[in-house]
């Protein structure tokens, strides 16, 4: 099923938390809302969801109009951020509920919601928990009762608010795969939120970059990565040297004084000067798998990072002190509105 | 819960210090909390169980019990209906006013219970503004069952509210929405999800509240009348055999009186515990295998 | 932020309707009855009734005993809340517990058992009296009755406060080299000093509308021992309505006047604190 929110606005108070958003996310993708925190990701999941009611636009799903329908009615799946689960109900009871509480003419009968909780609490790996409460599970076994709760009304749409959010950094690797694993069995449309750029590429099919209550860019990890939109989505994806005019001149060969050049430290090299130069090696460290240089220049108040593999670093080693010039493999020009800091 | 850690030495009062403070602490409370309580039963059994008894089974007695059970059983049940009403709208929705609201909520407690009684007084009473046309139609509130029911009603007022509000702030309501996405109805919702996390803090509201509605005396003075067996609660009945001079017969209702505030105390405090112990639950289990 | 927008949850327009129908029913009705009562003998008359010397004598008794209670309080409430929290003693418990006695035990209870206990042949009195003090039927009584009903305010108000002071702060203050009353005069007694003023005037405003335990003990004399809220019934009694109203305006005015002050108060205490804070 697919989604389109369209000129969603929203304000908590005066700040504003959605500004005209339009999102499309298309039938049986795992879509990511990355951002900072703050920047509307989770109010444009919970709009989606009918948790909360936008000042202005509207929703659909696979081109019908929901804007005006509760949580209740829309019928999607929503994890929440720290799981929500009911705290006097065992795993199995918090799993049945959506089946339960349905009207009596289309509730299931007690075998077949039976069945169906053991065969969703098999997909979730927790079959021997069942009645177990919440209070007794770790934070990954939460989470995945909370999935298991979530699609056992066989929603075709889930939407997931930092499901790893509240996971130590060990079981958080370990469960995006195999949340990933199982998109690929079911295939239900899915939307999650994550401030976390790692987790939003190794996961999603197309990523949604939030910054200030707007989308900066919607695209597949490898363009967002090579060919971001905004400087804000270049630095946001990782850390990365912003060179100015007087600095990028010589291998952009770009004419617009007012532009700036964004370069990845892994697509930069420095070529050693015999000669003298205005950007001297500062510090050279051993990270383990490569080798973190860095040059300053006396215009720049932060130094220039590269990072090398290690054989490259060993081949043509640098020292502190060396004069050198900038060679980088790839880079993004920025016009004015780059804004240096 | 941070009661029961304990102190590093390094802040541990040295026993010169400790020992006179918590002797002074000890008498203080010996005076003013223990004293009066052992005094209430000392003097009700101080001519033996059995004046005891004649006194409890006093036609005027019984009356006055009935009657006090039967305001608690109107206005305890009022009082808990509008305190969930009351908790909901405050802690699960956002709107202009909500302040002031809450502020309004808490009024009665700054009310004197006189002034509670007085107010029906005007409103109900014979030369009150509505008094004339209550008249005409017979219908007594004022030294009759309603206005007590009203007077005991205002004072309880808070309650059951105060105890819900800051309980419902802390538990949030994601379990409700997650409900909601679920499917539950509103009513489904309440009852599957809101109740059972709600529920001990909900006794803990209804007995404190039940405590104050037997007990209340100001207020239900000035509305009832004091007409023996008609409108006396059982603290108005206590007030009367003193009065009279009938000391042993007063101290035998304060007795039982007295004996529903330690039970209200115990209970309190077990309710206490258990709703510190589930809530302290909910943030100690993050790190289990 | 709109009142008319949908929200997540339901059940806002059935909640707010109930609460704010029972309320003015309640609540807000009444109070209205009482000040335009009140309001309805001009003002001359209102003045005459709220300020005739009976009722300038009751004020006087009613708020000074008030006052005394909330300093035997603030000083001994205070004390209790301390003990209970810093110190581990057989019985801790039990006097924990029975703190909340004064709230649990109806007035009227308090009332008769106190003066029993105060009065010339009583255990207490009796000792009292052989001092050549009297307690029980004087304003003695009223302050022994107010001490009795507001000191949980009090220690329920600092008890929090105390448990929640982090032990580190005392710690950092000790490697300092600062010594115990140092550290209570530097440290705790700042934090302390809301909590205790809270507390201090919950106790005041309860204890200026207290009469159950009051009426047994007091006496009851006019001009002597009489608080304010007897004085309204006894206007009651004598169907002088809009009198009692107007005694009754002007109590619960201190009441309110109180409550907000404290509010008040409380959020100063805080912003400076926070004001240091950023500082």
């Amino acid at each position: 099923m697919s989604i389109e929110a369209l000129d969603i606005e929203h304000r908590y108070g005066r700040t504003v938390a959605l500004d005209k958003v339009s999102l499309g996310v298309r039938s049986g993708e795992l879509l990511a809302l990355l951002g900072p925190s703050g920047c509307g990701k989770t109010t444009l999941l919970r709009v989606i969801a009918g948790l909360e009611f936008p000042v202005a636009g509207r929703v659909r799903f696979e081109g019908r109009d929901v804007s005006r329908l509760g949580a209740r009615e829309r019928h999607v799946g929503f994890m929440f951020q720290h799981y929500a689960l009911f705290r006097h109900l065992t795993v199995f009871e918090n799993v049945a509920f959506g089946l339960r509480v349905r009207p009596f003419w289309r509730r299931p009968k007690r075998a077949v919601i039976a069945a169906k909780v053991n065969e969703l609490l098999e997909l979730v790996q927790l079959g021997g928990l069942a009645a177990r409460y919440p209070a007794q599970l770790s934070g990954g076994q939460r989470q995945r009762v909370a999935l298991a709760r979530a699609l056992a009304v066989q929603p075709e749409i889930l939407l997931l608010d930092e499901p790893f959010g509240a996971l130590d950094a060990r079981v958080r690797g370990e469960l995006r795969r195999w949340l990933r694993g199982l998109h690929d069995r079911i295939h239900v449309t899915s939307v999650f939120v994550t401030h976390d750029q790692e987790e939003a590429f190794e996961l999603a099919d197309r990523i949604a970059v939030m910054s200030a209550g707007r989308i900066e860019q919607l695209a597949d990890p490898e363009t967002l990565y090579t060919k971001p939109a905004s400087p804000f989505v270049c630095r946001f994806l990782g850390e990365v040297n912003e060179l100015p005019f007087a600095l990028h001149a010589a291998f952009t060969r770009s004419r617009d004084e007012r532009s700036t050049a964004f370069v990845r430290p892994h697509d930069l090299a420095f070529e050693r000067l015999d000669a003298d130069g205005a950007l001297a090696i500062s510090s050279v460290r051993d990270l383990g798998p490569g080798v973190r240089i860095e040059a300053r220049h006396a215009s720049l108040a932060r130094p220039i990072v590269a990072s090398y593999a290690r054989e490259r670093h060993a081949a043509e080693p640098l020292r502190v002190g060396d004069r050198v010039a900038l060679a980088p493999r790839h880079w993004v020009m920025f016009g004015d509105e780059a804004g240096h800091s | 819960m941070k009661r029961g850690v304990a102190r590093p030495p390094a802040l541990r009062d040295p026993w010169w210090l400790a020992l006179p403070l918590i002797l002074v602490a000890l008498a203080f409370a010996a005076l003013f909390l223990l004293l009066p309580l052992v005094a209430v039963f000392g003097y009700a059994f101080e001519k033996g169980w059995d004046v005891f008894v004649t006194a409890i089974g006093d036609p005027d007695a019984r009356e006055a019990i009935r009657l006090t059970v039967q305001v608690a059983a109107i206005s305890v049940p009022a009082n808990l209906v509008f305190g969930i009403a009351a908790a909901w709208l405050v802690t699960r929705f956002e709107f202009r006013g909500k302040g002031l609201l809450v502020s309004l909520i808490d009024l009665p407690f700054a009310v004197s219970p006189v002034i509670a009684g007085l107010v029906y007084v005007l409103l109900f009473g014979l030369h009150g503004w509505l008094g004339e046309w209550l008249a005409e139609r017979d219908i007594h509130v004022i030294f009759a069952l309603p206005g007590i029911v009203l007077a005991t009603v205002f004072v309880t007022f808070p309650i059951v509210a105060r105890e819900l509000i800051p309980l419902m702030q802390a538990q949030g309501d994601e379990e409700e929405q997650a409900a909601r996405t679920l499917g539950a109805s509103g009513f489904t919702m309440f009852w599957r999800v809101t109740l059972p996390k709600i529920g001990w803090g909900l006794l803990y509201g209804v007995i404190l509240c039940n405590a104050r509605a037997m007990g209340e005396f100001g207020a239900v003075s000035v509305v009832s009348g004091h007409i023996r067996g008609l409108t006396n609660t059982m603290p108005l009945h206590v007030e009367i055999l003193y009065n009279e001079y009938q000391s042993t017969a007063a101290f035998a209702v304060a007795a039982l009186l007295a004996l529903l505030a330690l039970v209200t105390l115990v209970l309190k405090h077990a309710i206490g515990w258990r709703i510190a112990r589930t809530t302290s639950d909910e943030s100690s289990t993050e790190a289990r295998p | 932020m709109r009142i008319f927008r949908r929200q997540a949850l339901p059940g806002f327009g059935l909640t707010l309707g109930l609460v704010l129908s029972y309320l003015t029913l309640i609540v807000l009705l009444p109070l209205a009855a009482l000040v335009l009562k009140s309001a309805s003998i001009g003002p001359h008359e209102f003045w005459a009734a709220a300020t005739s010397p009976r009722a300038l004598a009751a004020y006087r008794v009613t708020f000074g005993s008030a006052a005394l209670a909330g300093l035997v309080n603030l000083v001994f409430g205070t004390l209790l809340a301390w003990v209970l929290v810093r110190y581990r003693f057989p019985g801790r418990g039990f006097i924990d517990a029975l703190v909340d006695l004064p709230f649990a035990l109806p007035t009227a209870v308090a009332g008769i058992t106190l003066t029993a206990l105060y009065a010339g042949n009583g255990p207490l009195g009796r000792w009292i009296e052989a001092a050549g003090y009297k307690v029980a039927y004087t304003p003695n009584g009223i302050v022994v009755a107010l001490v009795f009903v507001s000191l949980p305010f009090i220690v329920r108000s600092v008890q929090p406060v105390l448990e929640s002071l982090e032990a580190d702060v005392e710690e950092a203050a000790a490697t300092l080299g600062a010594g115990r009353l140092t550290i209570l005069a530097k440290v705790i007694l700042p934090a302390l000093w809301p909590a205790i003023l809270a507390g201090f005037a919950l106790a005041f405003a309860r204890s200026i509308g207290e009469y159950g335990s009051v009426i047994f003990i007091a006496g009851n004399m006019p001009m002597v021992s009489e608080i304010a809220p007897l004085l309204i019934v006894a206007k009651l009694d004598q169907r002088d309505y809009a009198g009692a109203a107007a005694i009754a305006v002007v109590i619960l005015a201190v009441s309110f006047a109180v409550l907000l002050a404290i509010n008040l108060v409380q959020l100063w205490l805080v912003r400076r604190r926070s004001a240091k804070a950023v500082r």
